[in-house]
């Protein structure tokens, strides 16, 4: 038996948050998780709040003074609950922490800045890793510049980008290379076998030769995020020097490997402080009374319980399995809580899809106490020693707001310190 | 623009589409009207089932009659659109044994082949049904690719010199004592007013023949019956599976290539144009159809859509109770002698219904060739799909060629998308996603057009068919066209795609901010 002092559940994006912060704060941390979180499906770039309100689809510049409006208007909102001072502490911390690592995130720290995607749309977000930081720039000052697709790669199509974007920036061009000429083994285009060649030096080299003659006066290139795996900033370095202009990624759909590097990069740097990570199986709670005792591990061959004094319950919404929605309702499992939700289902989403103000359902989600602690339906805490963080909670809808990365980060921070701040009560 | 012909067709669904074959193959010149793509209508929203005529057998000998026929027929001349699957009609406990009985007394006055099997042998030949069916009957039930179909049925036309004008709506009629002498029309893409002159025009606009009647000045009597299906992830039953008792809601189960398709519903509607399936509608299928296949309480739906019945003669009762045999109205007791409508029926007898049709028209026309559609057969649509479902699903596992694949769903290339791409602009017809989905299936999978969407719009960018900013307004179409199918199935499973594809559209593009 092993006893620790909280046990995170879910091992994306917030439940990484927290054991950072629990670790930070002395606390002995252990992240148990089903699935390996949304994460690696997202673009990479880190959203904290860019539109608000929804209903009006209202851009905002600035994040924080859309914050301040926001915490002060929505109570019930997560980052409401965490208030203006704990979202900011949270934000600064982890973006220092991202922009000292390997991807070196970047970030104009009053202000949301606009990313081009691969459909040519522009996306509000407010840290973004080094290989995408001139694609901020190019389109700032809308300067000449090239978006290189690569033949066969059907999930990034640069004039679909270009033919987006051109009557607003006439400097943008596309253009394709065929890879199958510069790979040794040339079976198939994808996005792992182009990451898996920008890796290597000989690649590199083949098709900066080939690009070169095409730069036609392009004060900037744009690619696919394709440029490798953790070791993407260098490989945008290289590419940079034997071009001779900013290299930039763009952010594909699916699969995305910038979501992908950063799942990969707070795993290390969780793994190198020395928080235990188990992934892929299922878990389970015990419960004593109005606590948690322990967390069940249902590993393959045998179980592992581990006794904790607090739990973080960081399993996301209903992607991350977090909730579960059957024909007459959306449930929390490992709780065993039916949530509160529209009577019918036929009043769970909106005749449109992409429609303001957002599917009602995806407002639905765990209330709490200003503790962070999920409450039942009489109003008092399922559990006295179990908060939830991330996704799972109710009363936002990231999607719309573009707050996803924010939620996740600050709430997972906000919910190691109540833990932290409980235990020094006590 | 003016345009002349011996015979108009108003409605490009597959009885629209059989008619001008039938029209041509008789050497009669002929120009098909439809105001969206084709089988926009009931031909594009239906179980996919070939009936054997057992549905109908016991309450509806008329109509059974005509399936038995029409089964055999079509399985002849138009086998590659056809999936011979057969078909059983499952007894469960509880339900009136009596049936079963007159189920076969019926079946052997019609002429259809049934044979009761033993229970254990249909439970081995489909071994998800409920293991405590009480009755098995075999039957020659069939699927059938209605896009396949009409498509087939069009070229074929079009090679014979027919005309086909899609998103072509008919605004007015002008009319002296005895004829239609102008059908007025609109592009609907284009606005261009076209003016047309028949000696002869067909109606075969489905639910919407009493609007075409009314711009004539002429009444007829239609009750719309909406019927609601739903679309599994994947292809639970080898054969068709009917409950033996009377036709109600949720009797059906359809193998349609990879997936299984569960219905129906009968609900009178008024309003044609905006068909949803509610939460409760949905549910009722879920329950009835799990009864039989109880795999289906634990399937993942990707898709619920509905389609409308006209259902002639009206009144009081139940629709359930209504004849689905079809009619040939000639409108000569209504003073005109050049319009004939053709409406109710079923997908099965579409080729009879243009038979009849036909017939009519040309007696008016004094041409004497008689109709040939049972004999010739109708050519594949030349789009490689084959329904034969163990090669489709062999074809699904082979790894995709060197990535040049759009729909992973359905296993769609970049080459067949092409082939259809260019046969569309040289129709004069805009390549956009939904135009290649009602062609090749491609957005027809899990995905729903999530992803195939994004990367077909891709393609038509790259290859210039896409002009300017219009891409991201084709793909959100595209997308908003599938959602209103996939709102009503959204828990479990399919609610975690959904979800996927909202975070991804919107948190990744942010395509729904307009920036």
């Amino acid at each position: 038996m092993e006893r620790h002092d909280v046990v995170v559940i879910g091992g994306g994006l917030t439940g990484m948050a927290a054991a950072r912060r629990a670790h930070q704060l002395g606390l002995r941390v252990l992240v148990a998780a089903a699935t390996p979180g949304s994460l690696p499906y997202t673009s990479g770039a880190m959203d904290l709040l860019g539109v608000y309100p929804t209903e009006t689809r209202h851009y905002r510049c600035s994040p924080w003074e859309a914050l301040s409006e926001l915490v002060e208007c929505d109570p019930e909102h997560p980052y409401g609950k965490v208030g203006l001072g704990g979202v900011r502490s949270a934000w600064d911390e982890f973006a220092a922490h991202l922009a000292a690592g390997p991807l070196g995130y970047h970030c104009q720290p009053a202000d949301n800045v606009l990313l081009v995607t691969s459909a040519g749309t522009l996306k509000p977000t407010h840290l973004v890793p080094h290989s995408m930081k001139h694609n901020v720039r190019a389109w700032e000052s809308r300067e000449s510049t090239l978006v290189l697709g690569f033949e066969r790669l059907m999930d990034f199509s640069p004039e679909h980008v270009v033919q987006t974007l051109r009557e607003r920036w006439p400097g943008l061009r596309a253009a394709r290379i065929d890879a199958t000429a510069l790979l040794e083994d040339s079976r198939r285009i994808c996005v792992t076998e182009l990451a898996a060649a920008f890796e290597r030096d000989a690649f590199r080299q083949r098709f900066a030769d080939t690009v070169r003659p095409m730069l036609g006066g392009a004060r900037f290139l744009g690619l696919p995020a394709v440029l490798g795996f953790e070791g993407v900033r260098p490989v945008c370095d290289e590419l940079e020097q034997l071009l001779g202009l900013p290299v930039f990624e763009i952010p594909m759909l699916s699969p995305s490997l910038p979501g992908m590097r950063l799942t990969e990069v707070l795993k290390a740097d969780l793994l190198r402080q020395g928080v235990t990570l188990l992934q892929g199986r299922p878990v389970r709670l015990e419960r004593e009374a109005d606590r948690v005792r322990a967390v069940v591990w249902q590993g393959s061959a045998s179980e592992r319980r581990f006794e904790t004094d607090d739990v973080i319950l960081a399993t996301g919404r209903f992607f991350g399995r977090g909730l579960v929605a059957h024909q007459g309702g959306v449930r929390e499992p490992l709780l065993d809580l039916e949530l509160d939700l529209p009577p019918s289902r036929d009043a769970w989403h909106m005749q449109s899809f992409l429609g303001a103000p957002g599917h009602p359902i995806n407002r639905v989600g765990l209330t709490t106490d200003a503790e962070l602690r999920p409450l039942d339906r009489r109003g008092a805490p399922v559990c006295t020693n179990l908060r939830a963080a991330g996704a799972i909670l109710g009363g936002h809808d990231w999607v719309r707001e573009k707050s996803g990365a924010g939620i996740s980060v600050v709430t997972g921070y906000a919910a190691a310190e109540r833990v932290a701040a409980a235990r020094e009560g006590a | 623009m003016k345009i002349e012909t011996e015979v108009l067709v108003i409605g490009g669904g597959l009885t629209g589409a059989g008619v001008l074959r039938d029209l041509t193959l008789r050497g009669v010149q002929a120009l098909l009207l439809e105001r969206r793509d084709m089988d926009s209508g009931a031909s594009g929203a239906n179980h996919g089932l070939l009936h054997s005529g057992g549905r109908y057998v016991v309450h509806d000998p008329e109509s059974a009659a005509e399936c038995i026929g029409e089964n055999a027929i079509l399985k002849r001349v138009a086998s590659g659109c056809i999936e011979q699957t057969g078909g059983l009609f499952v007894g469960l406990p509880g339900d009136d044994e009596s049936y079963a009985a007159d189920f076969m007394a019926a079946a052997a006055r019609v002429g259809l082949d049934a044979r009761v099997v033993p229970v254990d042998q249909a439970l081995e030949q489909e071994p998800r049904l409920d293991r405590a069916i009480t009755t098995a009957i075999e039957v020659p039930d069939a699927s059938i690719n209605p896009f396949m179909a009409t498509m087939a049925n069009l070229a074929d036309a079009a090679q014979r010199g027919a005309r086909v004008m899609l998103n072509t709506q008919v605004t007015a009629m002008r009319r002296d004592a005895h004829r239609i002498t102008t059908v007025q029309c609109i592009d609907s893409r284009t606005g261009r007013e076209i003016e047309i002159e028949a000696q002869q025009i067909v109606s075969a606009a489905g639910p919407w023949v009493d609007r075409i009647a009314a711009m004539a000045g002429i009444e007829i009597g239609i009750a719309y019956s909406k019927g609601s299906l739903l679309v599994t992830n994947s292809r639970l039953t080898d054969r068709v599976i009917n409950r033996l008792r009377p036709p109600g809601d949720g009797d059906i189960i359809v193998p349609g290539e990879t997936v299984t398709i569960t219905g129906t519903t009968s609900i009178r509607v008024r309003n044609l144009d905006h068909l949803t399936t509610s939460a409760a509608e949905v549910d009722l299928l879920v329950e009835r159809a799990s009864q039989m296949l109880p795999a289906l309480r634990q399937a993942r739906f990707i898709r619920a859509y509905a389609g409308v019945r006209p259902l002639v003669a009206s009144g009081a009762g139940s629709d359930r109770g209504l004849s689905r045999s079809f009619t040939v109205f000639d409108h000569e007791g209504d003073g005109l002698v050049n319009l004939a409508t053709v409406t109710g029926g079923k997908l099965t007898t579409y080729r009879l219904m243009a038979e009849r049709v036909v017939d009519l028209i040309c007696r008016r026309l004094d041409n004497h060739t008689p109709c040939s559609t049972t004999q010739v057969p109708l050519p594949g649509s030349g789009e490689g799909i084959t329904l034969d479902a163990r090669q489709r699903l062999a074809r699904l596992s082979e790894p995709p060629p060197a990535g040049e694949v759009l729909c992973e769903c359905e296993m769609v290339g970049r080459e067949q998308v092409d082939r259809i791409i260019h046969s569309l602009l040289q129709a004069g017809q805009r390549p956009e996603p939904n135009a290649l989905r009602l062609r090749c299936r491609l957005g027809m999978g899990s995905c729903q057009g999530g992803f195939c969407g994004f990367r077909t719009v891709g393609h038509l960018c790259r290859r210039g068919d896409l002009s300017g900013p219009e891409g991201n307004e084709v793909l959100i179409r595209f997308l908003e066209k599938r959602w209103g199918g996939i709102r009503p199935v959204l828990w479990g499973e399919q609610l975690r795609q959904e979800q996927l594809l909202e975070a991804l559209y919107c948190g990744t593009l942010n395509i729904d901010g307009g920036l």
